[in-house]
């Protein structure tokens, strides 16, 4: 298939095709993070291809473009070679026509495969060389690819990613986003038809409903259905202006049966329950997340489409599911444990409630307090999100409700996090977010070993910038590589062997400091040189060290502003207190 | 409202391939999508 070099293209809508194959939920995140793209460029075409059974949840999204369904449940079925015969058939229209975008959000192997077989003029994600080898185009991906699946702890949420990598190639290949931006509707009717829509009319509008995603398949221990039961006590019998919606995929019809025991055994109130247990249907389900003031969910696909629809989330979720709802207002526990209890879910919730209702200042320690549940919050983690404004570099994040010693790995999360954002969007971080009862005297010594490796760091990468310089400038005056004076090429030589054991040293270094592992790792990708007597060879060198450069610094700062915090502050002295002095 | 206007065209990458090339990533694709779908069932 041979495509023309250049085409003209003025004065159209851009078509971008977004590749999403994974499972629900990173499809929904896909699905906010482009309704976010379509306000800073309202004119954008965006279709996706997913999975043939997520159909249901874009069919209805009107600001989705095409929607192109893998057959997936046939190629499964059938032998390999004809399912190989169906996917001919079937990719052979969308083979035509030439994207101006394509994103493959999928990043996965076999994705990466598709995105090279349909033509588009910019690729981002997952693709394939000629000779099918494996390639990275964007920075994000190298991100996604060496820490989050990795599974290095990391502070940047997902939607977050795919949104600036987006943005990013927008503004490289179609220009800055319009100045005025146009309102945008806020209204998320999209989902729904008008049946659906008819029922809201008849729902008592007095009544205020909470939405309980019972989730036992993928994290079983979380909180055990007897205590779902609890909680669901706790709600009814101290909030009569609520109603609580069950909400929960399974097939076994005792799980329903046995919470309704339970229930029915801890309060008279079990009526006011609206029992959708078991009932598969998208449609529903998300109808009532939307009509829901609250979602309280331990299902990480549930939160995110809360997410999608506006309605508020306290998720819980064990730290390894690194799964929490996206937007402003939005709470989060965190649990080392295998259990939590239904006291901390409640507490919280209750606490969130009555701030809302009254303008307090009690804390959500006193509160718990208050509730005789205090014992209970040590092994907890509990957050609430916030979207920090774009002049701070944007994004989600997330502020401690519950002020606990910060762990040394979570320190390093949060800085390899602004390290991406500098790195890749040139945000440089102003100041950072922590609290000085987050910082200990472990985490100090921590920093101080970090502060003295990282000047050795510093030192090592001055002198390979200066070594980079010089081979830079040389690389100038020199016409050619390969034909050159015997002073010029020994010289050069000695530079690259120079940069070579600068390099030895530096692995070295980072071996002895584990922590750094994933700046070491993002380092290396922007140190995979091609060849070394090439006259971009310096340049890319220079380069490379400057960034490394960068990353220092951004590390230096964010040790300085946390050791600060720790000082104690200066106190002016108070002048009519001047007798004492005397 | 005024439509955005491409720039920068020379930027934009174009695929060159041959038609056994696409046999070969499609059937690649069908190889690692099927193995993708049998691991996350798994887990």
């Amino acid at each position: 298939m041979n495509l023309p070099q250049s085409l003209p293209i003025t004065n159209r809508f851009i078509e971008i095709l977004v590749i999403q194959l994974g499972s629900r939920s990173e499809l929904i995140q896909s699905l906010i993070a482009i309704q976010l793209i379509k306000k800073f460029y309202p004119e954008l075409a965006v279709s996706i291809l997913i999975q043939g059974k997520y159909i249901k949840i874009v069919q209805r999204i009107s600001w989705i473009h095409k929607v192109i369904a893998l057959p997936e449940k046939i190629l499964k079925k059938l032998c390999f070679s004809d399912s190989l015969k169906i996917l001919e058939q079937w990719i052979l229209p969308y083979l035509k026509n030439i994207w101006d975008f394509l994103i493959n959000w999928t990043y996965s192997e076999s994705s990466s495969y598709l995105a090279t077989l349909l033509p588009a003029r910019v690729k981002i994600g997952y693709t394939r060389k000629k000779d099918f080898s494996f390639l990275i185009n964007d920075e994000w991906s190298y991100y996604i690819k060496n820490v989050i699946q990795k599974n290095i702890q990391q502070n940047i949420h997902l939607i977050d990613i795919f949104f600036t990598q987006l943005l990013r190639a927008l503004q490289i290949h179609v220009g800055a986003p319009m100045d005025h931006l146009p309102p945008t509707e806020n209204s998320f009717h999209f989902f729904f038809n008008h049946k659906e829509l008819e029922i809201l009319n008849h729902l008592p509008p007095s009544k205020k409903w909470i939405s309980l995603q019972i989730n036992l398949e993928n994290a079983p221990s979380v909180l055990k259905l007897e205590d779902w039961a609890k909680l669901t006590h706790y709600l009814l019998e101290n909030h009569p202006d609520y109603s609580i919606v069950l909400l929960g995929h399974f097939k076994d019809p005792l799980i329903s049966q046995n919470y309704m025991k339970t229930l029915q055994s801890l309060t008279p109130l079990s009526h006011q329950v609206i029992n959708l247990l078991g009932k598969n249907n998208f449609d529903l389900w998300a109808f009532f997340i939307y009509c829901s003031q609250w979602l309280i969910s331990n299902d990480p696909t549930a939160l995110h489409l809360a997410s999608l629809l506006n309605t508020q989330v306290l998720s819980f979720l064990p730290m390894k599911f690194k799964a929490v709802p996206y937007g402003d207002g939005h709470y989060i526990i965190e649990t080392k444990k295998t259990s939590i209890s239904p006291e901390i879910i409640y507490g919280t919730w209750a606490y969130v409630e009555a701030k809302k209702a009254y303008t307090w200042k009690v804390s959500l320690k006193a509160y718990f307090s208050q509730l005789g549940w205090e014992k209970q919050l040590d092994s907890y983690r509990i957050y609430y999100s916030k979207m920090r404004p774009v002049a701070q570099g944007g994004g989600l994040t997330y502020q401690p409700l519950l002020v606990q010693p910060l762990s040394f790995t979570s320190w390093s999360s949060r800085v390899i996090s602004d390290l991406a954002k500098a790195w890749y969007t040139g945000y440089t971080p102003l100041k950072n977010e922590l609290l000085a009862g987050e910082v200990h005297p472990e985490l100090i010594q921590n920093l101080q070993s970090l502060e003295k490796c990282l000047l050795q760091l510093h030192q090592i990468c001055q002198q390979a910038i200066d070594i980079a310089t010089k081979l830079d400038q040389k690389s100038t005056q020199i016409l050619s590589f390969h034909i050159m004076k015997i002073e010029d090429q020994y010289e050069i030589d000695i530079w690259i062997r120079h940069l070579k054991k600068l390099e030895k040293k530096i692995h070295q270094l980072f071996e002895h400091f584990p922590t750094l592992n994933v700046f070491y790792q993002l380092l290396k990708i922007k140190m995979e040189f091609h060849s070394e007597h090439r006259p971009e060879f310096g340049k890319e060198v220079l380069k490379a060290y400057q960034h490394m450069r960068h990353g220092i610094q951004v590390y230096q700062t964010w040790i300085q502003n946390t050791v600060q915090l720790t000082q104690p502050c200066f106190v002016e002295k108070i002048h009519h207190l001047n007798f004492l002095y005397h | 409202m005024p439509k955005i206007q491409f720039y920068n065209e020379k930027n934009y990458e174009t695929i060159y391939l041959k038609k056994g090339d696409q046999k070969k990533l499609l059937s690649e694709f069908l190889k690692n999508f099927l193995k993708e779908m049998q691991s996350t069932k798994k887990s």
